[in-house]
């Protein structure tokens, strides 16, 4: 019990938390002279990659009933992201609740201005992203998991499976917020997106059988992202 | 009215938000084995012909399973007895679809749990959903008794068979029934077995008042055979993909197997 007040503590927790690591990247930025600061720089800008560019907090999905992580968004039109997430799985009628891990990685490939050309407006506030794709692995804590069968089975017994490791597939839609830069504190823009997913058992049961209706595999997800930087 | 409505969308909203495949968050009927034993035990409990169904390993062959079923439903049976596997990889998912079909038989039905049904949390949903995985019940003075047989499941560690359990069927309500039928998923000397305890299973066996003969399932045919070579026949009932299984007609002097293709 006092495990679970914990753990759901500490995920809400989690988007309000401050990232000041980004302040650290404007270091060096003038032209370096020596090998030294050449290399400094070098060094600088890999760890500063490394930082998190979000929080990512959403719900569902096969990870949990609600999951929080940070993430990395990348690629020249930032159209890449890799987030990694914990979530909660609750007790419901098993023996006790479970932690998940979650890494995932997104493709958005289109960003839509929702303000066009428009010259009007001062600030293009709202973009709008009419695809997102996504594929993430999710593993599940606990001893009734394994990652693949255990020795007391003969070969391939359960051939198809390891029960601890989910693959997913995910599509989905956003819409962005960004935010007017005299008035960002934390954050400079909020996503706030929702997905349809599946994964691996859902699809391998409709190969198996296709009576089984779409509806019943797609399970839907609502989440928020607050970039940074 | 308004509040209704607003619960009822919650509730659509969130039946299509899924947390975990292996999340043992049971909708829907639950406790079925108990509920479905007691409607037999009143019916049939001292009835002189009875029609039993046989049926095992449905685990994805749903198509297959509903064919199944509305067979059965043609044939005039007392009740059906599913023998283990009703699913594949054990997830909530498949627990529910698998006893959708089941609800469509016209005749009560139990189920027994098989290997595949324990896998992750899956033993978990099983118990919420149909019940305890020893069980057993009465019909036209026979006893029926249903047993968990796979250990392998739990690596030999726990007590499967329950041989303690069998014990106390072997008495009580022994005013009530002169026959016993013994059912099982993994049958023994098979990958699930505890095999070191075979013979000594088939000892507690003739404990049971008037012993007719056990029904397994698990091995995905149609067989019938002697494991001990002593004139106990066991019944072994092939899965829903081979589209076919048992009926059994007991009366009063002893009982008729058919094999059954549909």
């Amino acid at each position: 019990m006092k495990w679970r007040r914990l753990i759901i503590s500490a995920i809400t927790l989690l988007p309000a938390m401050d990232m000041t690591a980004g302040d650290s990247i404007a270091i060096g930025q003038d032209h370096p002279e020596s090998k030294y600061e050449q290399r400094l720089q070098r060094i600088q800008n890999t760890w500063a990659s490394l930082v998190p560019t979000h929080f990512v907090i959403q719900n569902a999905g096969n990870m949990g009933v609600l999951s929080a992580g940070i993430g990395w968004s990348y690629g020249k039109r930032r159209q890449f992201e890799t987030d990694l997430m914990f979530g909660y799985v609750p007790k419901h009628d098993s023996s006790r609740g479970k932690l998940t891990t979650t890494l995932k990685g997104n493709y958005i490939p289109w960003s839509i201005d929702l303000h066009g050309l428009s010259a009007k407006v001062p600030e293009h506030r709202w973009h709008f992203q009419p695809l997102t794709t996504s594929l993430y692995l999710n593993t599940v804590y606990g001893s009734e998991f394994w990652k693949s069968q255990p020795g007391r089975y003969p070969d391939k017994y359960y051939e198809f499976m390891s029960t601890k490791f989910r693959l997913n597939l995910a599509l989905g839609e956003r819409i962005t917020f960004f935010i007017p830069e005299k008035s960002r504190r934390r954050h400079s823009r909020i996503t706030l997106f929702y997905e349809v997913s599946t994964c691996d058992l859902y699809i391998r049961s409709l190969f198996q059988e296709s009576s089984i209706p779409l509806k019943d595999i797609l399970g839907l997800s609502i989440g928020l992202k607050f970039y940074t930087l | 009215m308004k509040k209704y409505l607003l619960l009822a969308s919650v509730a659509l909203l969130s039946s299509c938000f899924d947390i975990h495949p292996y999340d043992v968050d049971v909708d829907g009927e639950t406790g079925i084995n108990a509920k479905q034993m007691k409607i037999i035990e009143s019916r049939f409990a001292d009835k002189d012909t009875l029609r039993v169904a046989f049926i095992s390993d449905t685990h994805l062959w749903h198509s297959d399973a509903r064919d199944q079923v509305a067979d059965v439903n043609r044939r005039n049976v007392d009740f059906v007895v599913h023998c283990g596997d009703l699913t594949d990889t054990a997830t909530g998912k498949e627990y529910e679809w698998s006893r959708e079909i089941l609800y469509s038989l016209k005749a009560p039905f139990v189920a027994l749990i098989g290997n595949h049904d324990f896998l992750g949390t899956g033993d978990q949903t099983y118990q919420v959903m149909y019940g305890p995985m020893n069980f057993s019940f009465i019909a036209g003075r026979v006893k029926f008794l249903c047993i968990n047989t796979n250990a392998t499941e739990y690596d030999y560690l726990a007590a499967i068979p329950d041989f303690d359990y069998m014990e106390t069927e072997m008495v009580k309500d022994s005013a009530k029934f002169d026959r016993t039928i013994i059912i099982m998923h993994a049958p023994p000397y098979s990958d699930q077995f505890n095999n070191n305890v075979c013979k000594a299973f088939r000892r507690y066996l003739d404990f049971f008042p008037g012993l007719m003969c056990c029904v397994y399932g698990h091995n995905h045919n149609d067989t019938v055979t002697e494991f001990y070579n002593d004139g106990l026949v066991f019944y072994g009932i092939d899965c829903a993909e081979h589209r076919n299984y048992r009926l059994f007609t007991i009366t009063p002097d002893g009982y008729e197997v058919e094999k059954i293709d549909y």
